[in-house]
């Protein structure tokens, strides 16, 4: 009798034990979850409004939003450009969380994932000297799938235009 | 038979508690199992957390590294060949790239810590070249046109570093040039017209002659101040036919908060036009200073103060001044002339 005592005692402190342990595990595996999320998707989105705005040519001011934490930018690029067009226009911006692109002549895609929120996409103008221009790109970026972990991050960036020399 | 019975029970006496230890050990090894695994939980938080850090100060340095660009793409001899001269050592003093008046600059004081916890600056150092050309680590000569610059971000006990050479490569093309064309330069004046705020008190212009050729306009220079307590709205120029006429250019939009609130060294806020604007010959002008949101609409949402130098007793005889310029949203108010009064202007043409 005292042995079963004994024995139930001891099953259930380790039970215990072996539950925090797994619910710990399983909290650290969604924390790290939610951080990869957002860097991975920050890393993703700056990469790839760089890669579009490097070679390209001007600023399309019309339809760019600066200096707003809705901001958009349009750009003007000779790279890729569709047949029968000499340049090529790709657009950045945010809705409702996400940040999107248009390339001309493909369909609008996001380059971040539904898994965080954009808090902030915003775009500064840098004017440096005679067909010297440069963007300034802030990105705000939370987790959004888990509301019980958070990680956030911002991102600053900036890329010159050279598509002119 | 007896015997059997004790032996056997005798057996069971010393098996007593076995099983208790056993319970025990095995108890003992998982929770050590387990705690390996949580162990190894903080060590991926960690490392999360690091890369994290890591992106956000490999971006920065990046950054810091396009700001140097940019200031050498604008003038080797002015931004970059200086810091590295006597009485300047190599390696130089720290630099820490802001952005003053919507241009990239090096500063000598810390702006402050970014996203309140990097602190970046860039270091110059000579580069020396053997007789091949090549860079040496030691001897050699120095390339007066070449410099090593390093970009650190720091915080806490880390560092990231990124290393770059620049060259100024642009000695060789040539490139387009400016030339001051059109200017009234005795603006010392400004404590009158104050410039943007949201109440719809509208937008300030100043007009001017084009000169005896037909030019091109590249870019306009305005003094420009801002308040200290609240940052402006951002701003850009255009260039009209006249105050309420054609827009024939739209600059780049400044950033308010990135034009300098010093009054004692005050600098000449750049305004440029993407394509340029042609201006025939002796015709007359209108700068137009305008704000996003508009200062033209009451509660639009604009904010702070913004002055714009001036000088007084009609100091320019090539064009006027006016104030309040489509005010209240009313797109035909030609505002208020400031017949007395010049607002300072610079107008750049390239050939």
């Amino acid at each position: 009798m005292l042995e079963t005592v004994i024995y139930i005692g001891i099953l259930s402190v380790f039970t215990v034990v072996i539950v925090a342990i797994l619910m710990s595990i399983v909290h650290t595996y969604n924390r790290v979850r939610v951080q990869r999320e957002v860097v991975s998707n920050g890393r993703l989105a700056i990469e790839a409004m760089m890669q579009q705005i490097g070679p390209s040519s001007a600023i399309y001011a019309p339809t760019s939003v600066f200096g707003n934490n809705v901001g958009q930018l349009s750009i003007v690029s000779q790279v890729e450009a569709q047949p029968e067009e000499t340049v090529n226009r790709v657009d950045f911006w945010l809705d409702n969380g996400l940040v999107w692109m248009r390339k001309e002549g493909s369909a609008t895609t996001s380059i971040t994932s539904p898994s965080v929120r954009v808090n902030q996409l915003r775009f500064d103008q840098i004017s440096q000297g005679l067909g010297r221009e440069a963007v300034i790109i802030t990105l705000q970026i939370t987790s959004f799938a888990d509301a019980t972990f958070t990680a956030s991050s911002t991102l600053h960036a900036t890329a010159a235009l050279r598509g002119t020399y | 038979m007896n015997n059997c019975l004790k032996i056997r029970k005798l057996k069971i006496e010393n098996s007593q508690g076995f099983g208790l230890i056993e319970i025990v050990i095995v108890c003992g090894i998982v929770v050590m199992t387990f705690l390996v695994f949580t162990r190894a939980e903080v060590a991926a938080l960690r490392l999360f957390r690091a890369g994290q850090e890591n992106l956000e100060s490999s971006l920065l340095a990046g950054e810091a590294l396009e700001a140097v660009r940019s200031v050498r793409d604008e003038s080797w001899t002015a931004n970059i060949a200086w810091r590295t001269q006597t009485p300047l050592a190599s390696p130089s003093l720290r630099y820490y790239p802001v952005v003053i008046s919507g241009k990239w600059s090096l500063a000598t004081s810390s702006p402050g810590l970014i996203n309140g916890i990097y602190d970046r600056f860039v270091v110059f150092e000579k580069v020396s070249r053997d007789g091949s050309d090549r860079i040496v680590s030691s001897g050699g000569t120095d390339d007066p046109g070449t410099r090593r610059v390093t970009a650190h971000v720091q915080w806490g006990t880390k560092t990231t570093r990124v290393i770059s050479y620049m060259t100024n490569f642009q000695a060789s093309l040539g490139g387009t040039t400016e030339t001051k064309t059109v200017s009234y330069e005795g603006a010392a004046l400004e404590s009158d017209f104050s410039f943007p705020s949201g109440n719809g008190s509208g937008d300030l212009t100043q007009s001017f002659t084009a000169p005896a050729t037909a030019i091109k306009v590249s870019r306009i220079d305005l003094p420009l101040r801002r308040d200290v307590t609240t940052a402006p709205s951002d701003v850009y120029v255009e260039l009209r036919t006249n105050a309420l006429g054609g827009v024939l250019g739209t600059s780049n939009q400044i950033m308010g908060a990135t034009i300098a609130t010093s009054s004692v060294a005050l600098p000449w806020v750049e305004f440029r036009f993407q394509n340029f604007v042609s201006l025939n010959a002796n015709r007359i002008y209108t700068i137009r200073l305008r704000a996003r949101p508009s200062a033209t609409d009451n509660a639009s949402g604009g904010s702070g103060l913004l002055y714009w130098r001036y000088g007084s007793s009609n100091p320019y005889a090539g064009g006027v001044a006016s104030s309040s310029v489509g005010h209240f949203s009313d797109p035909t108010y030609g505002g208020v002339l400031l017949s007395n009064y010049d607002f300072g202007f610079w107008v750049y043409s390239s050939p």
